[in-house]
Order: structure tokens, then sequence, then C-alpha cells
């Protein structure tokens, strides 16, 4: 069985759900888990886009007794995709002796329920043109673009409030994480110690063979010991002769010649030849339907209507541009 | 009724649509390139856009630069703007509107329908009764003897010459 998974995630889930049942009866009722929501590690989150939001955000309850209050993220418990806030709904918990805190006088403490992320909305702080702040609870938010955050040291999606992209809510600042001694300082990580010369071959020892790199004690050895070669098997090994043969050659020069000799730009004598033509029909029309038929397919409209969602999408650019500006010059730490 | 249009030259040709303007960009009409009605070879300088014609080389033959529908497409955009007859022509003469129903060939069976045996026999019994009718007197004299065969003579002394 491989180790990915653990053997309660390898069960059908009335299964493993009849299972899990069964041994929270057997406990009493303090030990029992605090959530009966099983999450599968594949279903697990792992991206900030996911969580939406990470320790230190700002959040507003939108379920539950603390509906309307706006508490902090403390952290992610990401085997049930919850969260931890400070401030929050508890629960009598039974802890061991060994695990007692300071000044901990009895079993029994109050743990704090998580909430699920579903629940919160994101709480952020806007500014006004004039400099006045104000708070804004984002019902979803959406992610677009990314930035290297200095902080987080990786790359971080761009959190925007969504139908309302111009407003961007920065991700809460961390902590700076100090170097230890194993860690690679950063002039170093990019530096290249290897160069292949050649994609064809491999720049191993001789007398390397990939039989060494298998187990030696696998059950099915003979697999790998082919002693014929099958027709596939040549056809893979042998590499190609040349990529494309003298016809296929020919074709593309053909092709070009064709292409050259296409007439890309109409000439100005066939231009009066067919508009003279053209402009005979048309000014004898008197159909107001026919006119209306002429105006869409001469495409004229269509180009005005382009031209308009041009200006529009620049006038927006334009508009998130600003705000993105305004908030880069607003943010402050807040933490 | 008042007239809607009314454009130059210029004008009138950027009122056409975008796919007609593009194939009269590449296929000029007729006096400034002439198109041949028949297959020729692909490379010829008066190959037909609209005819399956054959590879110069290995001499195969290669599906028309525009197929049917577009053909028909085209000659149909090009007939609302009464620029029909500067296309070159399609595969065996095809034509569209009015005009295919003018140069249609008439059908056998229009030409000279089969119609029922007594219509083709029609004019030949006519004719056969007419002649045996002609006759009859003839007939009548052999059969009945020769008192009978005065009668005609008696008869023709009989019509009364007077009115």
């Amino acid at each position: 069985m491989s180790s990915r998974y653990s053997p309660l995630e390898r069960l059908p889930a009335h299964l493993r759900n009849f299972l899990i049942k069964r041994s929270e009866q057997a406990q009493l009722p303090a030990f029992r888990r605090q959530t009966d929501r099983f999450v599968p590690e594949e279903k697990r989150f792992s991206k900030p886009e996911q969580w939406k939001v990470l320790e230190g955000d700002r959040v507003m309850f939108i379920k539950g007794v603390n509906k309307g209050k706006i508490a902090r993220v403390l952290g992610l418990q990401s085997f049930s995709n919850h969260i931890f806030t400070d401030i929050s709904e508890t629960k009598p918990m039974v802890v061991p002796k060994q695990l007692w805190q300071e000044n901990q006088d009895t079993y029994l403490i109050d743990y704090p329920k998580t909430v699920p992320v579903e629940d919160v909305r994101v709480v952020a702080t806007v500014a006004r043109e004039d400099g006045t702040e104000y708070d804004i609870a984002a019902e979803d938010v959406v992610f677009k673009g990314k930035y290297f955050d200095e902080d987080y040291k990786k790359m971080m999606p761009i959190r925007r409030v969504k139908y309302h992209e111009h407003i961007i809510i920065p991700w809460p600042r961390v902590d700076p994480v100090d170097d230890c001694a194993f860690s690679t300082p950063p002039d170093v990580v990019e530096e290249r110690t290897h160069v292949e010369n050649s994609i064809l071959t491999y720049d191993q020892p001789s007398d390397f063979s990939i039989e060494s790199l298998r187990d030696p004690t696998m059950k099915r050895a003979y697999k790998w010991n082919k002693q014929v070669l099958k027709k596939g098997d040549i056809t893979k090994l042998t590499p190609p002769s040349e990529i494309f043969s003298e016809t296929k050659k020919a074709m593309f020069e053909e092709r070009k010649q064709i292409r050259e000799a296409q007439i890309k730009e109409i000439s100005p004598e066939v231009l009066e030849f067919i508009g003279s033509r053209v402009a005979e029909h048309l000014n004898n029309v008197t159909d107001p339907r026919f006119k209306q038929y002429v105006d869409k397919v001469s495409g004229e409209s269509r180009a005005r209507k382009l031209e308009a969602k041009q200006q529009e999408k620049q006038f927006q650019d334009l508009k998130i541009k600003e705000a993105e500006q305004r908030n880069k010059q607003k943010k402050t730490p807040k933490h | 009724m008042s007239k809607l249009f009314s454009h130059s030259a210029q004008e009138a040709f950027q009122k056409l649509p975008l796919k007609l303007r593009n194939f009269f960009t590449r296929y000029p009409p007729a006096p400034f390139r002439e198109y041949a009605s028949e297959q020729t070879v692909a490379n010829a300088p008066n190959a037909n856009p609209f005819i399956a014609n054959r590879h110069p080389v290995t001499g195969k033959v290669q599906n028309p630069i525009y197929s049917l529908r577009r053909q028909s497409d085209l000659y149909k955009l090009a007939f609302k703007f009464g620029v029909a007859d500067l296309m070159p022509s399609l595969q065996h003469n095809k034509k569209f509107y009015a005009e295919k129903f003018d140069t249609k060939p008439l059908l056998k069976g229009v030409l000279s329908p089969k119609g029922h045996k007594w219509e083709r026999t029609f004019v030949e019994r006519k004719q056969k009764i007419a002649d045996a009718v002609a006759k009859v007197d003839e007939v009548i004299a052999e059969e009945k003897g020769a008192n009978y065969r005065k009668r005609p003579e008696k008869r023709q002394k009989q019509t009364s010459t007077w009115v």
C-alpha cells in the first residue's frame, strides 16, 4: 500500500463515515473531535486562492452567535479547512496533565471552536480620495494578477473585491522568517552549477546503468529483462533520418510561392471599377429594409461597437490603475 | 420613394461586406483578369478559384479554393450588391435565381411528352377512319353487286343545283 494515503482515505465514503462515527461513539464526549467534517487530503486547501484569508486578516462573521462581529484570524486548521479567530465560541475539552499549560489547575479547559472559511467575509480598509478611511466586508474575493511578496518570500495572487476589482485587499503582513544554519543565501540560490552539453547524451559515468537505479528485490524483474525488441520498440529507439521529406519541403516552397503571389492590396482601378458598379446599384435603392441590411453587413456598426468597447476598457483600466496607486500609498501594516 | 444612398465609387466599395471585399481584392474581375470556365492547372494565371483544378506536378485534382457553400454565399452576396456578373464562372456554369431558370435546359419529357396510347395513335387512327370513309362506296358496291354501283352516280344527279 502506498504511503501517500492513510488507510482511512482509501475506503469508500460510506464505510469511512461509518468507521469515524463508530470511533467517535467510543470516546468520551469531551474527547470527541470538534468537527464532524472529514476533509480528504486531496481536498484540503493549500493555496492562498483557496483559503481566501490568511493569518492576520480581519474577518466578519456571517453566521452563528458572533454574526456581525469583526475578528482577526489567528491561524488556519489545514486538516478541516477551518480557521481560528480571536473571537470565537468555545467548548469544554479534557487535557491530560502532561499537556497542561502554566497556571492551569483543572483538566477541563475551554477550547476555541474553529469556523469554516465560507462563514466569514474579509474586512478591508479602503481610502477615499480625500484621505479618510472606511471599512468594507467583501462578499467575495477574486484573484487577478500576481506579485512577489517580500515578507512571504513568494509570488502571491492579488486579492480583489469581486465586481469591484479596483479595490485591492492587501495580504496581512507576517513576521519575517529568520534564516537558519541550513538556509541557502539568496545570492547563491540562483547560481547555476551544472550545464548540460547535449540533450542526446547524458553526463553520467560510463559504468552507470539504469538497472542500478531499480529495486533489486522487486517482484517482476523480468519486466526489464527484455530479450527481444518488438517493432514498436525499434521505432522508438531509431532516430528519425530527416524531419521533413523532400516532398514536404517542395510543398512548403509551393505554399510559400502561392502566399507570395496572392494579391493583398486592391488596386485603385479595380476599386473604382467595382465601386462604381456598386454605387450604381445602391444609389437606386428605395427600400429602407435593404439599407438597414447594407449597414449591418458592411461592418460599420460592428466597428463602431468595437471602438466604444475599447474606450470603455481603457477607461476601466485607468480607474483600476488609479485605485491601485491609492491603495499603495495608504497601505499600512495592521497587525 | 426617395433614394436612400448617394455614394461615390470609393464609399460604395466600403459598403460591401468584408467577405466580398476580400474576394475581389484577391480575384480582380473580368477586364483586369480572365478566369477559365474549365478545369486548368492550379498555378495557371487564369485558374478559376471556384473550380477543382489539377496540381501542376502530381496531376492530382485539388478541391476548389472556395467550397461550394462559400461560392454560393459569395455569389448571393454579390447579387444583392449588383456585382454578380463580375464573379468568375462557377463549376458547370452554375447559375442562380432568375438566370438559373432562364438558362435551364428543358427536360425531355417537357419537350416531347409521352402521353397515353390513345393520344399517341390519335392522328393515325383518325386518318385511317377518314381513308376508310372515303373508300366506303367502292367497298359497299363490291359487296352488294352491280346495281348498287350506279348509286353514287344517281346521287350525283340528285344533288340540287338551285338554292
